[in-house]
């Protein structure tokens, strides 16, 4: 059966032959292969055997279009990846990012170093707002460079975008994004969140875990620090986080050395919580954020 | 799928053998080639990751399905098909192939280094190697660049003073002569 390959028109066999030896050619080159496979192999079949990692586990197309999903698996992986190694650290750590599942409100300021160029001309992550709701609502704002706002977001039953003031796509459940995704929210770092951090335990290096206040000074923060053990290990090279001493809840994330996808340069991904104020019912919905109802991304206008 | 349903792809259900951990294995055998597969057909490494969880978690979910007579490796790469296909549907993306065709034939490529000889998939496309070698300069040196040394097409233009076109094409033809000799040792089937 194989070899009627002949019935195919030759410019189809052309473009499945240039695209299958690319394909070999990547996997003969991928001086970490094996590594590769195994970290693929393992993240497939620990989702099939943990029935409550798998509650836990957001699909994936949720971790490539929502950024606020991204953050929610970053809860997810960490309580899951202290199942496996309960060390003190890594129970604070789960005691802190489980702090974001809590019911309330709260937003966070995102920061990447160094941005995109302008030049560019992508609707970045750099001074965009991820508004979190419970741990299973989100609304994302980024900025547009063309101007205004995009709005991605999720309201516990429908995710939905809305891209120079109107809606642009509405979806049942998580996902909503038939729209093409920017470059920037299917980057590497936030696709492999979830198995990254599931590697804490076991491919980072706790460096610090203690009291500390942000470096811009301030009270004592509960304060994680953990490595890369080595350069093997996909994922940022250091993670840090700070947390209020009380409730657990991440003051600040920074996510450093990361790679992005289509960029070789490393860059630094800072969340900074900036409210825990309540926002309005209907926030997580489209319709506060609909063209003539200006003001609707009041943290990022401001 | 319940443990019932599992035992039957061991044809011995009364037996105390966990269906997972065969499941385990066969995976384990095949995810090198149907890597190379998603790879072929997705450019986005986080993508081929993405796409390579879920055919396993269909494949799971439907092993009761499976026919034992075919190889296993062609099943998941029939799950992964439309799941590529559904890919580029769901995301808008330029879907960097003309026809789904283009997958059927890939998949059957993939199915003659399946029939290869060596245990493992870096054994079976050991002829790849021979192949570069066998290349001319112009086209070996662009291969080694931007494989082995993962320099983009951007890099080698600039580097060897000539267009990113050209490159590309270079890379293409490149690409297609490798097919060639791979047809020539009879990895692969010979085409017209």
């Amino acid at each position: 059966m194989a070899d009627d390959i002949d019935s195919n028109p030759p410019d189809i066999q052309q473009q499945a032959d240039d695209r299958f030896v690319h394909a070999l050619l990547l996997h003969m080159h991928d001086e970490r292969a094996l590594q590769h496979r195994e970290q693929r192999v393992e993240r497939a079949m620990l989702a099939l055997r943990e029935p409550a990692g798998r509650a836990l586990q957001f699909p994936t197309w949720v971790r490539r279009t929502a950024w606020a999903a991204a953050a929610m698996v970053l809860v997810a992986a960490c309580i899951f990846a202290l199942t496996y190694s309960p060390t003190p650290a890594l129970a604070s750590l789960s005691d802190i990012l489980g702090a974001l599942n809590r019911p309330g409100d709260r937003a966070y300021h995102i920061a990447v170093q160094p941005p995109d160029p302008p030049s560019q001309g992508k609707v970045g992550l750099d001074r965009a707002t991820l508004d979190l709701r419970d741990g299973n609502q989100y609304l994302l704002i980024r900025l547009d460079p063309k101007g205004g706002f995009q709005f991605d977001g999720y309201d516990g039953r429908q995710s939905w975008r809305i891209s120079g003031g109107q809606v642009a796509e509405t979806k049942e459940g998580l996902g909503a994004g038939g729209l093409g995704l920017t470059e920037t929210m299917s980057d590497t770092l936030f696709s492999d969140l979830e198995p990254t951090l599931k590697q804490i335990g076991t491919d980072y290096t706790i460096e610090r875990f203690d009291l500390a206040p942000l470096p811009a000074g301030g009270p004592p923060l509960r304060h994680v620090l953990a490595s890369r053990k080595s350069r093997d290990v996909k994922g940022p090279v250091v993670i840090e986080i700070w947390a209020d001493t009380k409730t657990g809840m991440p003051r600040r994330i920074v996510f450093d050395q990361a790679k992005f996808q289509g960029s070789t340069q490393p860059r630094r991904l800072t969340f900074d919580l900036v409210s825990e104020d309540v926002m309005p019912a209907d926030w997580f919905t489209p319709a506060p954020h609909t063209a003539g109802k200006i003001g609707a991304s009041p943290r990022l206008a401001r | 799928m319940d443990d019932e349903d599992a035992g039957s792809l061991t044809g011995q259900s009364s037996r105390p053998i966990e269906p997972l951990a065969l499941f385990e294995v066969l995976v384990r055998e095949n995810a090198d080639s149907l890597t190379a597969f998603l790879r072929a057909g997705v450019e986005d490494q986080a993508a081929v990751d993405d796409l390579f969880q879920e055919t396993m978690l269909i494949a799971w979910r439907k092993i009761g399905e499976y026919d034992r007579v075919r190889p296993f490796g062609a099943w998941l790469r029939g799950i992964a098909r439309n799941l590529v296909l559904a890919h580029y549907r769901k995301s808008a993306r330029e879907v960097p192939f003309s026809s789904d065709q283009v997958l059927d034939y890939i998949d059957r490529r993939m199915a003659q280094i399946d029939r290869q000889s060596g245990d493992t998939f870096d054994e079976k496309i050991t002829a790849l190697r021979d192949c570069i070698e066998r290349l001319e300069p112009m086209y070996r040196e662009p291969i080694e660049l931007h494989y082995g040394q993962q320099k983009t097409t951007e890099w080698i233009a600039q580097r060897t003073a000539t267009t990113r076109d050209a490159i590309q094409k270079r890379l293409q033809r490149a690409r297609l002569q490798l097919a060639q000799c791979l047809q020539r040792k009879a990895v692969l089937a010979r085409t017209g």
